[in-house]
């Protein structure tokens, strides 16, 4: 698993509503998990429920935090297997693929994917933050679903901001201006992918993808720390295809991606 | 082995003073004796700042220009098995004049412009002066002395890092006074009738008649209110923009697609059965305004960073490139919808670009 790659994981389950309260109380905190960045929250010790309908245990492999003012984080479990950890303080850069530095502080916004060092098991989670003036926009704990290496099996990659919800205002003379509306959505991301599967099966990702048509995206997080978001896949049709002639060489797919 | 923790050195070995485009190495492992390993903690927010751990070489790799001076601190921390010891190694950005005329500029929209707020005044009456903010080039105003009311919704002074100024007339000097902010204006800055642009040539800021000042203020200064006195001989002013600076995006070298169209948006052709046909023009139509297109490289956070500001501020001012183009600075949005962002080819090293459309309002 590495973070130069686009992974794909599971609809995170703290994003389900209710999920989220200030720990030991039943206060729902809702500012984390409304993918708004104009919304945050201060607490600094949240519980999350993370049992499924069947009150057994889910797994996580990974936490993505977007904060301001975050100087470190500590993470505990109950109810399953697997060690949490305590003082994880956000890095301020991490390497791209080619080795460059990438800030993950974005927009003012600070950025921590983490992969955990290995799998955990819970039907409950706490998290406790530190820091001055603290400001938690966005939290997910994530379980991976999929990895595709965006570095070399990709022939198509492109990602638009989309305003979804702004209109221009033209007077009859000409006079032009941008509208948003009041309390518009943010501009939302929107990719098109193009990629090869030579080795692994095309049709478990397809497989994949048919379960989770809701999911969380990380598109490559050691370059673009800040497009971590719950996403879906919007297309009703995703095409597949041979590379060429001879089948053995694999197959690509197109599908899209759009941030919810 | 070490019998105590890390010490750092202190005073002025944690110092440096960096000017822009100055590359250089700073051995950290050289200020702190008895430290087995040395990272760094906060602070290296920056890409032309890299820490290697195991050399323990901080690089500067040509620092940008900054307008005023700029103290970065990054915080070190130095352990051994005996504990461990932060140390701040304090950098100072030499000030400069920010972002040059040769490139895009793209401010946040002039607070001046503010449709019917009514900002600007003659100065020491409550007569409003509509001509100078309509980006209209039919309509002027022949005074001399204005007040231009710079507060923001909670009458907090609002920054201000160059002023752009349409007229007619000659001999065209100004002089801006800022209060209530941070900062002093300027006195008599003659309107240049040339500027040099990056290929080193003579561009006549005189176009159509016009002429044109985009002049970035020694520093950035804050005001909540700007006397603007004007004199020249048949003095006609047709625009003032008071600008705060957003985003520079290198014009001569970083875009792969750049093109401007000039669109007719109220005019019709009318056309009869026998096949003559004629264009016509609304009445009181706007003159034909500026439309472009621009495929733009730019890398890694800027990307995220340039989007963002974009959804912030659709509406803007612009300034295509002024030392080439000096009537081409107006008020300006951003026309799309979608801002696709994607790499150059396969090989990611080599780049990425986004691309966005910017119109005249």
């Amino acid at each position: 698993m590495t973070l130069h790659s686009s992974l794909f994981f599971k609809n995170p389950i703290n994003y389900i509503p209710g999920r989220v309260t200030r720990h030991n109380t039943s206060i729902l905190i809702v500012e984390m998990t409304d993918n708004n960045y104009r919304t945050y929250s201060n607490e600094r010790d949240i519980a999350i429920n993370m049992a499924d309908a069947q009150d057994n245990p889910t797994r996580i492999t990974h936490i993505f935090i977007k904060a301001i003012n975050l100087d470190s984080y500590a993470f505990t479990l109950s109810g399953g297997s697997g060690q949490g950890f305590t003082g994880r303080t956000l890095p301020t850069t991490l390497q791209n693929y080619e080795g460059r530095n990438s800030r993950t502080t974005v927009s003012g916004f600070q950025h921590d994917l983490y992969e955990l060092p290995s799998a955990v098991t819970a039907t409950s989670a706490r998290l406790q933050f530190t820091g001055t003036n603290l400001q938690i926009h966005a939290l997910m704990l994530l379980d991976i679903g999929w990895e595709i290496n965006a570095n070399t099996r990709f022939t198509q990659i492109e990602f638009n901001k989309v305003d979804r919800t702004g209109s221009l205002r033209q007077n009859p003379t000409g006079r032009t201006r941008r509208n948003s509306p009041f309390a518009g959505t943010r501009f939302k991301w929107e990719g098109l992918y193009n990629c090869q599967f030579r080795q692994e099966s095309l049709a478990a990702f397809q497989a994949w993808m048919e379960e989770n048509t809701n999911f969380a995206f990380a598109q490559e997080y050691s370059r673009y720390p800040a497009r971590v978001f719950p996403a879906t896949f919007p297309a009703l049709r995703t095409s597949s295809g041979y590379l060429g002639l001879v089948k053995s060489n694999g197959e690509w797919t197109q599908f899209r991606v759009a941030e919810r | 082995m070490a019998l105590k923790p890390p010490t750092w050195q202190t005073g002025s070995a944690l110092k440096r003073t960096i000017n822009a485009g100055e590359t250089a190495q700073v051995n950290v492992g050289a200020l702190v004796t008895d430290a087995d390993k040395i990272e760094e903690i906060f602070g290296l927010q920056f890409r032309w700042m890299e820490y290697n751990e195991s050399t323990k070489i901080l690089i500067l790799r040509e620092a940008p220009i900054v307008r005023a001076d700029t103290v970065i601190r990054i915080r070190f921390l130095a352990r051994n098995e005996d504990g461990e010891t932060p140390g701040d190694y304090v950098i100072t950005l030499k000030g400069s004049v920010l972002a040059s005329l040769h490139n895009s500029l793209f401010f946040e929209e002039p607070l001046n412009y503010e449709p019917e707020s009514g900002r600007v005044t003659r100065r020491g009456t409550t007569i409003v002066v509509t001509e100078l903010t309509d980006n209209d080039y039919t309509t002027f105003s022949p005074h001399t002395d204005f007040n231009i009311n710079m507060a923001d919704a909670q009458g907090n002074p609002t920054a201000i890092d160059y002023i752009f100024i349409k007229a007619k007339g000659s001999n065209i000097v100004y002089s801006i006074t800022p209060t209530g902010g941070r900062g002093s204006g300027f006195t008599n800055r003659q309107m240049p009738e040339k500027i040099k642009n990056i290929s080193g040539g003579e561009v006549s800021t005189i176009v159509n008649g016009f002429t044109h000042d985009l002049y970035p203020l020694p520093e950035r200064i804050t005001a909540s209110s700007v006397r603007l006195q004007i004199s020249g001989t048949n003095l006609q002013i047709y625009a003032v923009m008071l600008l705060k600076l957003g985003w520079e995006l290198e014009a001569n070298n970083k875009f792969t697609d750049m093109r401007f169209e000039k669109v007719d948006r109220a005019g019709k052709l009318d056309d009869s059965p026998d096949g003559a046909i004629e264009r016509v023009h609304v009445l009181g139509a706007e003159r034909f305004k500026w439309e472009a297109q621009y495929t733009v490289i730019v890398e890694g956070s800027d990307v995220d960073e340039f989007m963002d500001w974009t959804e912030a501020n659709l509406n803007f001012g612009f300034a295509r490139e002024f030392s080439r183009h000096p009537a081409d600075v107006y008020p300006a949005f951003f026309p799309t919808f979608e801002m696709p962002n994607g790499y150059i080819g396969l090989v990611k090293s080599v780049g990425e670009t986004i691309q966005f459309g910017v119109a005249e309002q």
